[in-house]
């Protein structure tokens, strides 16, 4: 990743071998080229509030989509998806959460605060695939954004 | 008039009119037959005099206690008299509990002959304790519940979480493998991939499996009345294609409608028929019979088929979580659709229980109360 401001796609993902995987599967489609992979909520925070080692980003420059992970270590995913769906800056960035949780609680609180969409990873490597490619193609190709 | 009135024996009269109408009075030899006892313990107990004698009512009946009277005289003999409680059953079975005074007859020096127990009833007064007992039991029952359902909750998210991440890392990488690495890999290679991906997929299916199970714990019931009819014949339809119902000899009797939870009972018929429908697949000519048995509590269903059946001696064990009683070369399955079964019939305060023997067939009840 080059510039942190051509960011289309951000991944954040504590788990290495999913984070492979989605990458991989979003390679296939060419969706990769833009993408940035976060290692937990705490660095989510960072990037999309300028902070830290990202503190030269312009806010300005939002990302297509966020695929966003619920467990992680430190700062987890419905933390992070209220800090950005609470902040007029970032509230218009669109969220997928991307969890292997179906867990009834962990998908109200996600849509209570405004998720775009809520995705239960298949364990299975042709559906997970299959269900990547698919949201990169909508969030990156299909979803129209406000200017 | 005043007491200074009465004569003394006038007062000797009144003073046992009183201790009589205040205490339950019992007057016993020194073994233990009973010799007198007033008013007071005939309505207590339900039995009348003739009958307490000729039944020869003991006080220790209730103990199987063969040294109680011993150690009444003891106490007797040391202290001049016993205290302690009674309990016994009166004539409807229900029991009794007496707080006793015993003295002996005729008073000191002389050998005892008799005892007199001057008892109240503290029956009630021990029920109360009992209930404030029962209460607290409760409480902490409750307690202990809902430490274990929390339990299950962060364990079934743990699963839900942890456990699907590396299983899907392993199925994935796998793929990966075998996609990108084919030609070094070779037919064998190939095949020893699709072993490892179809393991993973049998473990997922597990946790599903285990998820779903811990969830069905969680849901609350609506009851309303369900038409247990239309369900079975949907299910069917579900299940079978019209032509494979052509094959099977099937009875539905009207069966009842009964109150539960639509979604869980619908359930329920579809692992029962699923079963009956799996192990007829080996018979010339399956036949399935939906019916009721008429019953003043409960309703009660049943499903029985023609199938290959189960050995009864592990019938212990067909409604218990993964348990199965065939292997999966005979029939495949993952030993979870009776454990369910039985979770909803437990919610419904009902019940489900088997009767069969090895190709004889078997039937599986259940019933809810009407």
């Amino acid at each position: 990743m080059k510039n942190y401001n051509d960011v289309e796609i951000v991944l954040v993902e504590d788990n290495e071998s999913d984070a492979e995987l989605t990458i991989r599967a979003l390679k296939k489609i060419n969706l990769a080229n833009n993408l940035i992979h976060l290692k937990d909520g705490a660095e989510a925070l960072d990037f999309f509030f300028a902070r830290d080692k990202y503190s030269d980003r312009n806010m300005e420059n939002k990302p297509k989509v966020v695929l966003l992970d619920i467990k992680m270590p430190k700062v987890d995913g419905i933390e992070v998806l209220q800090q950005i769906k609470t902040n007029e800056l970032t509230k218009l960035i669109p969220v997928v959460i991307m969890t292997s949780s179906r867990e009834q609680k962990d998908v109200v609180d996600s849509y209570s605060l405004g998720v775009n969409s809520y995705v239960v990873k298949p364990v299975d490597f042709e559906s997970f695939a299959k269900a990547v490619s698919a949201l990169g193609l909508y969030w990156i190709l299909s979803n129209q954004r406000p200017e | 008039m005043f007491l200074e009135d009465f004569d003394y024996q006038q007062k000797e009269c009144l003073v046992n009119k009183a201790v009589d109408n205040a205490f339950i009075i019992i007057i016993t030899d020194i073994s233990g037959n009973l010799i007198y006892a007033n008013n007071n313990f005939t309505t207590l107990t339900g039995y009348n005099n003739t009958e307490l004698f000729e039944n020869s009512y003991r006080l220790d009946a209730a103990y199987k206690n063969p040294g109680f009277f011993t150690e009444i005289s003891h106490a007797i003999t040391l202290a001049g008299k016993w205290m302690g409680e009674i309990k016994n059953k009166a004539k409807d079975g229900s029991f009794f509990l007496l707080n006793a005074v015993a003295v002996a007859l005729p008073a000191k020096n002389t050998e005892a002959t008799h005892y007199v127990f001057y008892c109240t009833d503290i029956t009630h007064l021990n029920r109360q304790d009992e209930i404030t007992k029962l209460k607290k039991s409760l409480t902490e029952a409750t307690i202990q519940l809902e430490i274990t359902g929390n339990d299950l909750e962060e364990f079934s998210h743990y699963i839900s979480h942890d456990l699907r991440a590396p299983l899907r890392a392993v199925n994935g990488f796998a793929l990966v493998l075998k996609e990108e690495y084919e030609e070094i890999l070779g037919a064998e290679g190939q095949r020893l991939i699709e072993t490892i991906v179809s393991g993973t997929k049998k473990m997922n299916q597990l946790i599903e499996d285990l998820l779903g199970f811990s969830r069905l714990g969680k849901k609350s019931l609506s009851v309303e009345p369900v038409d247990m009819k239309t369900i079975v014949r949907d299910c069917l339809n579900e299940l079978l294609t019209p032509e494979q119902i052509a094959g099977f000899e099937l009875h539905i009797a009207d069966l009842p409608v009964c109150n539960g939870d639509v979604t869980m009972l619908r359930q329920v018929w579809l692992h029962l028929l699923m079963n009956s429908i799996k192990f007829s697949s080996k018979k010339e000519y399956p036949s399935i019979e939906v019916g009721f048995v008429p019953d003043d509590q409960m309703h009660i269903y049943f499903v029985k088929d023609k199938g290959s059946g189960f050995d009864m001696e592990y019938s212990h064990k067909l409604f218990g979580i993964f348990q199965r009683l065939h292997h999966d070369a005979e029939f495949e399955g993952r030993g979870v659709g009776l454990a369910f079964v039985k979770r909803v019939m437990l919610r419904h305060a009902g019940n489900v229980w088997a009767e069969s023997a090895p190709n004889k067939g078997a039937t599986f009840y259940f019933s809810i109360p009407r």
